[in-house]
């Protein structure tokens, strides 16, 4: 996960204040993105909020243990802190039924606000991870709410100056989608914005798909000589991920 | 499904699963072992999985059968839905089991003596023999029916609904919220939670039949897409703390896919296979096709507990449907049996030149 890391080059740069968007196209798995901006955040002593619409905690904690962190273990530690919209709902399934829908929503974000307070209060740096909130859109939230919502988080984030905030948006080849509109405006405001793509040609068994890495913010950039762009192929298997320019092998890489 | 909060953390033994090492998922079959294989080993407790419907519906409705098949034969419970057809002609209609497993697993003995083609040797065939002893999966016979007997010992709960749709506060076609209703009641009442203890702990198989079909639809294109993917969210929810697997078939044929709804649905679900069959389409006639019922497209593969999703040996899959078997298979070229004239030009001497040659041919000149 270091090595993706260091491609992503958030290991170098001090993210406090900043938001992370991540595009996952349809027919590619971001959570090796995810996986290493955890590990890095761990590496960096960071408390860590997890905010899961897609996928449950048992899944991340499974990914830790094959690159070496027990997310479980943090969790008990109070390290970790978990926000579960799915779980919400399971068991209190009334949501459903007899209130609107945007209460949901906004329930969640009383609680991600309540569980930052905390950390912020033992002044601790916190990165706030949201896994696909295009699922809002399954709660009923409409674009205007949910631009509403991004605004929310973002205004929470510039508040304390030690949280950063990373959001994963699913989209479609549909440019008119919801998440698509919506990703549009966070790609905007964010400050390192990451793109999978899938391959054109179809399955490859030697490529899984296309990484995308714009750093939106100058100084950085010239620093660290970058160019605004950088693009690469990734190539995942179940216990590494292999990153590579396009044109050469993973081997010459 | 999240085991960290289950009580106890070891993985259950429960009858008709078998336990994956590589992921720590708990796997239960699908009721065709080729598929099966191809999904990685089988579907995991917690997981939705995903049917495309081909174009008539029925490759999707017998895949559907198998599934249902499987719980009844496995003794596990089972929870059928649908609004297209009467749930209990679906569960009537459930193929019986085959218990005489030699005639299906007879090896072909033609292996030994004929050796056609020694570099194809090495090709892989997708294996569908049970792993290592222990029955996982069976095969069924579609032209048996299953005793009724059987059905009744077993223990298989139906939503049916022929009411006409009506709004309310959280759907548009209040038939999503009286199925999702039910299922969450079925769930409480077996003690299907994670956070339950029962005494015997079973995995639900909820089996749910051309979901999102004309019948589910309400007023707008875009009121029922919304409808249908609210629900799916909130199915998916419920599947991933509970001990229970759903699978649907949805006819995304029907729907005018201009705002990606069939992508959308993949996104939501963890494993979706789309069929085609070549009923009715020009590759009925085409002579690459001729053994086959149709193609499988692998839409989405399991990515649970993993960054990696499952990569298959080979995407280029067809299925068959045979008496006894239901059979997914990777697409080769038939062999060439006519008589071919292919060789012939290698005896041919090269000639440069117009009409050198003494055996005319129409075209020279």
């Amino acid at each position: 996960m270091d090595s993706v890391s260091n491609v992503l080059g958030i290991d170098k740069v001090n993210m406090d204040g900043k938001l992370i968007c991540i595009e996952e196209q349809h027919d590619t798995n971001a959570n090796f993105v995810l996986s290493s901006i955890i590990s890095n955040a761990l590496k960096r002593n960071y408390e860590i909020c997890f905010v899961l619409f897609h996928n449950t905690m048992n899944h991340y904690h499974n990914i830790g243990m094959k690159f070496g962190y027990n997310l479980t273990l943090l969790r008990e530690k109070g390290k970790v802190t978990v926000i579960e919209p799915m779980k919400i709902i399971t068991f209190n399934m009334e949501y459903i039924y007899e209130q609107t829908a945007n209460n949901i929503v906004r329930d969640i974000f009383v609680i991600i606000k309540t569980e930052l307070d905390k950390i912020i209060q033992s002044n601790k740096h916190v990165i706030i991870i949201i896994d696909d909130l295009s699922h809002i859109y399954n709660f009923g939230c409409n674009l205007k709410e949910s631009m509403y919502y991004i605004r929310y988080l973002r205004s929470l984030i510039e508040c304390h100056n030690m949280s950063q905030l990373c959001i994963i948006m699913h989209t479609y080849k549909d440019e008119n989608s919801f998440s698509n509109v919506l990703t549009h405006g966070l790609k905007y405001i964010a400050h390192l914005f990451i793109k999978t793509e899938p391959l054109e040609t179809g399955y490859s068994s030697n490529a899984s798909g296309n990484i995308t890495i714009n750093w939106k913010m100058d100084d950085v950039r010239i620093k660290y000589n970058w160019p605004e762009v950088m693009k690469y192929i990734y190539k995942l298997s179940d216990r590494q991920v292999q990153i590579y320019t396009p044109g050469t092998s993973a081997l010459l890489a | 499904m999240d085991l960290s909060t289950a009580k106890g953390n070891r993985i259950p033994f429960i009858p008709g699963t078998k336990p994956s090492v590589k992921n720590s998922q708990l796997l239960i079959s699908t009721g065709i072992p080729s598929l099966d294989h191809v999904i990685g080993g089988g579907l995991p407790v917690g997981s939705l999985f995903l049917i495309e419907e081909d174009e008539y519906g029925t490759y999707a409705k017998i895949m559907l059968q198998y599934f249902m098949a499987e719980g009844v034969t496995t003794a596990q419970p089972l929870l059928i839905g649908s609004k297209d057809v009467k749930t209990s002609q679906l569960v009537s209609d459930i193929p019986a089991v085959i218990t005489d497993t030699t005639s299906i697993n007879q090896p072909s003995n033609s292996d030994e003596q004929m050796k056609i083609a020694w570099r194809y040797q090495n090709m892989k065939v997708i294996d569908t023999s049970p792993t290592g002893g222990q029955v996982f999966g069976h095969f069924y016979d579609l032209t048996k029916k299953i005793e009724k007997e059987v059905i009744e010992n077993a223990d298989i709960t139906q939503w049916y609904d022929d009411s006409c749709p009506e709004k309310n506060n959280s759907f548009n076609n209040a038939t999503y919220s009286n199925l999702l209703k039910y299922i969450q009641e079925t769930l409480e009442n077996g003690q299907y939670s994670i956070s339950e203890t029962p005494t015997k702990r079973q995995v639900l198989r909820i089996a749910i039949h051309c979901l999102g079909s004309r019948l589910w639809c309400s007023d707008s294109e875009d009121d029922s897409c919304q409808d249908l993917l609210k629900f799916l969210y909130y199915f998916r929810a419920l599947l991933r703390y509970s001990y229970a697997v759903g699978v649907i078939t949805v006819p995304t044929q029907c729907f005018d896919n201009s705002n990606v709804i069939a992508q959308r649905i993949e996104h939501i679900s963890d494993v979706a296979v789309r069929l085609e069959s070549f009923a009715g389409s020009q590759k009925e006639t085409n002579p690459l096709f001729k053994d086959y019922h149709g193609l499988l497209h692998l839409r989405k593969m399991l990515a649970l507990n993993t960054i990696a999703p499952h990569n298959p040996e080979s995407r280029d899959l067809v299925f068959k449907l045979r008496r006894k078997k239901f059979v997914i298979e990777v697409l080769h070229l038939p062999p060439e049996l006519s008589d071919t004239t292919q060789r012939e030009q290698d005896e041919t001497i090269p000639q440069f030149g117009c009409s050198s040659l003494p055996d005319k041919n129409l075209l020279d000149f």
